[in-house]
């Protein structure tokens, strides 16, 4: 923390060096975060430049309370989403119809799965389903907050993180069919 | 769920860093700008208005020069018999070979040394009532006649009117004359005041006393018209009495000479045509700026295009009470987005102009602009404190600012030759260097401030009436000054147009060169 300090302060005073290391120390993970709201890596690193911009520029209103990666994170999705409603590629399928509430299918197990398969299935879900999924099972809001965020109902958020997930459930499922398929014959 | 890591690629990091410093730069000179062009104003209405004053000094001057140069030439026409007005005198003066004379060593230098060859510094009178002409007069009448042919014309109604005191002895009128004719001149050149036609008058004297004594044969005593013309003389005494003559005119010859060059310059050579050249100013304008949807909402009172954008999205919750943070089970319901309500605005900067005809002028400029609207917000989110986001609401008031750097190229139409109104219009090239500006956000029902979009590059439409005062010293154009924003402030156009516009009143100083001579 301390270190994290020192390093914020040197940034505030525009050290090159300073602003540099900050950099490289958070920009793997957020390309990350970036990535799982994009289409592309391009997209991804589009989304990652813009938001660093935002952090060097807004870093003097960084108080110190919760972690600065937590800090920088929050940017980081926020210039996600802004970036998909800009963008007219993702907007046709950004869009989160008002549907009534829906009750939440029974749970399932979790399954198992590396990160990045799993995030290269999130990544397939429509634009909307993604966002909120992401926002919601990644990001850690609560359906209130994803609703202000979005500008949707509450409700609306639960029904699509449900279907977002049944979605993702299924496709799992799927996959790992089809890996005990081939696996048998494999055998045979 | 375990973070995802990927490396992002070595171009990213030179681009940030860029973006970084352009930020800074930008806003350097955006703090700066302000103060260096009040800064320039200041010192060049200093400057101008000491150079204004130092001109006047100058005209001033020039005038008791001319002044005393005309009285110069009264005297000079006095001794020459020439009555003062005549201009061509002065040309006759300056003719003069003003060499220095042999009593240079004296205190009244550059006396007009007249030579008693010459003619031309010395009066033609006329003596009347002679009926008995003397050889001397004879001579005296050829000289005269000669006299003619110079550049002099006779006047008839000359100068000196000298009284014959009746001295007869030779010396003694010499000494006599010398004397008065001294204390005289010193006297009258001490107080520097316009030659009188006393000391000429004086300085004659001595020679008419002179040639007094030499005349033979003159039995008309009494009142004599006279200075003797020229074959002046020969001897030191007579070069005395002629030096002191006109040692009155002395000075103020030297005035004419050093005044009068100039004059003759003037006289020969038309008048400098005052050419038009590249002027500059400084310019203001204060009053209110806006947001509006096109010229036919510019005066609307109508609900604001935030709030139409609230009421037709479909997304929108029902219009409730203020939204809450922890909602009810069921829909939150939100406030609706506030009316955009005017704001001050200002502007300063400097400017060239450049006369283009009779009436018509085109003016650049370069100013800071600053405009103003004003929306009521709810409470700020602080969720995510790297942006600023406020819940709609009427808790507070928010001021949405927008700074500028425009380029304002107008042409500016007099309304008749000496009238003092003019019209302009024209159009201004503007670059945001700095806004907190909020925009309401459709889609999530808040108020984001967010730079990016915001259309960095605009185009205003200017028009304005002026009204002109101090014509001839510090000319000052004040009246009202309208522009309107031709694109969109905002980048999103899902509701339509928005154009940022000013109104108010406008002041710009000229700095006008006064024209050498």
């Amino acid at each position: 923390m301390t270190d994290n300090n020192k390093l914020i302060r040197d940034c505030l005073h525009g050290k090159p060096a300073a602003q540099r290391t900050l950099y490289e120390q958070f920009a793997p993970s957020m390309l990350g975060v970036c990535y799982r709201y994009t289409k592309s890596m391009n997209d991804a690193e589009d989304v990652l430049q813009e938001a660093f911009v935002k952090v060097f520029k807004h870093l003097q209103q960084y108080e110190g309370k919760g972690e600065l990666g937590a800090w920088i994170r929050r940017i980081m999705v926020t210039t996600a989403i802004n970036y998909l409603k800009r963008h007219s590629r993702y907007q046709a399928d950004l869009s989160f119809n008002d549907i009534g509430m829906h009750p939440v299918s029974a749970e399932n197990p979790a399954v198992r799965m590396d990160a990045k398969d799993l995030a290269d299935l999130i990544r397939q879900l429509p634009p909307g389903y993604q966002t909120i999924f992401n926002l919601y099972a990644i990001e850690g809001y609560n359906h209130i907050e994803i609703g202000k965020i979005l500008g949707i109902n509450e409700g609306t958020s639960r029904s699509q993180y449900a279907r977002a997930r049944a979605l993702l459930i299924s496709w799992v499922e799927k996959q790992q069919a089809d890996s005990q398929k081939k696996t048998s014959y494999a055998r045979k | 769920m375990d973070e995802l890591h990927f490396a992002p690629s070595d171009a990213l990091w030179p681009e940030v860093e860029k973006q970084i410093t352009t930020r800074k730069k930008r806003r350097g000179l955006f703090l700066w700008l302000p103060f260096l062009i009040l800064l320039l104003g200041a010192g060049a209405w200093v400057y101008y208005a000491g150079v204004g004053a130092n001109a006047n000094k100058k005209q001033a001057i020039g005038k008791k020069a001319v002044a005393s140069s005309n009285s110069t030439d009264k005297a000079a026409g006095i001794v020459s018999g020439i009555t003062a007005g005549d201009k061509q005198m002065k040309h006759t003066i300056l003719s003069n070979d003003s060499i220095t004379s042999p009593h240079a060593n004296r205190k009244n230098n550059a006396i007009p040394y007249v030579r008693s060859n010459k003619i031309k510094s010395i009066a033609v009178i006329e003596n009347t009532g002679r009926k008995n002409i003397s050889p001397q007069a004879n001579r005296k009448a050829d000289m005269a006649a000669a006299n003619k042919n110079n550049r002099y014309e006779r006047k008839k109604n000359t100068v000196a009117t000298i009284e014959n005191n009746g001295h007869t002895d030779k010396g003694s009128n010499e000494t006599y004359a010398l004397e008065a004719a001294r204390k005289r001149n010193d006297n009258k050149a001490k107080a520097e005041r316009p030659l009188a036609d006393d000391s000429v008058i004086a300085g004659a004297e001595a020679i008419i006393s002179k040639n007094e004594n030499d005349k033979t044969g003159n039995d008309a005593p009494g009142k004599n018209k006279v200075v003797a013309e020229t074959p002046v003389a020969d001897s030191a005494a007579a070069d005395d009495s002629l030096v002191a003559a006109i040692t009155p005119v002395k000075d103020n010859v030297k005035r004419v000479s050093e005044t009068d060059s100039a004059h003759a310059v003037t006289k020969n050579k038309p008048a400098a045509t005052t050419k038009k050249k590249i002027e500059w100013g400084i310019s203001m304008n204060a009053g209110i700026s806006n947001i509006s949807n096109g010229f036919s909402g510019l005066f609307s009172s109508a609900a604001s295009y935030d709030v139409r954008a609230f009421s037709n999205n479909q997304n929108s919750a029902p219009i409730n009470t203020p939204g809450t943070i922890n909602g009810s089970t069921g829909n939150v319901s939100f406030a609706k987005p506030s009316d955009i309500r005017p704001g001050f605005a200002y502007s300063a900067g400097v400017f060239i102009h450049k006369q283009l005809g009779k009436n018509l002028k085109v003016l650049a400029g370069l100013n800071y602009s600053y405009y103003s609207t004003g929306i009521k917000v709810g409470a700020k989110i602080d969720s995510n404190k790297a942006l600023i986001q406020y819940r709609t609401g009427s808790s507070d008031n928010y001021t949405n600012r927008f700074h500028f750097i425009e380029l304002p190229l107008t042409i500016e139409k007099q309304l008749g030759k000496v009238s003092p109104f003019s019209v302009n219009g024209g159009l201004a090239f503007s670059m945001l260097a700095g806004s907190n500006a909020l925009e309401y956000d459709t889609q999530k029902n808040i108020y984001v401030k967010d730079n990016n979009n915001i259309n960095k590059v605009q185009v205003s439409l200017l028009a304005g009436v002026r009204y002109r005062l101090f014509q001839h010293s510090l000319p000052i154009e004040i009246g009202p000054q309208f522009s309107y924003g031709l694109g969109n402030i905002f980048k999103k156009e899902l509701y339509g147009s928005r154009h940022l516009f000013f109104g108010g009143i406008s002041a710009s100083i000229f700095f006008q060169k006064k024209n050498s001579k």
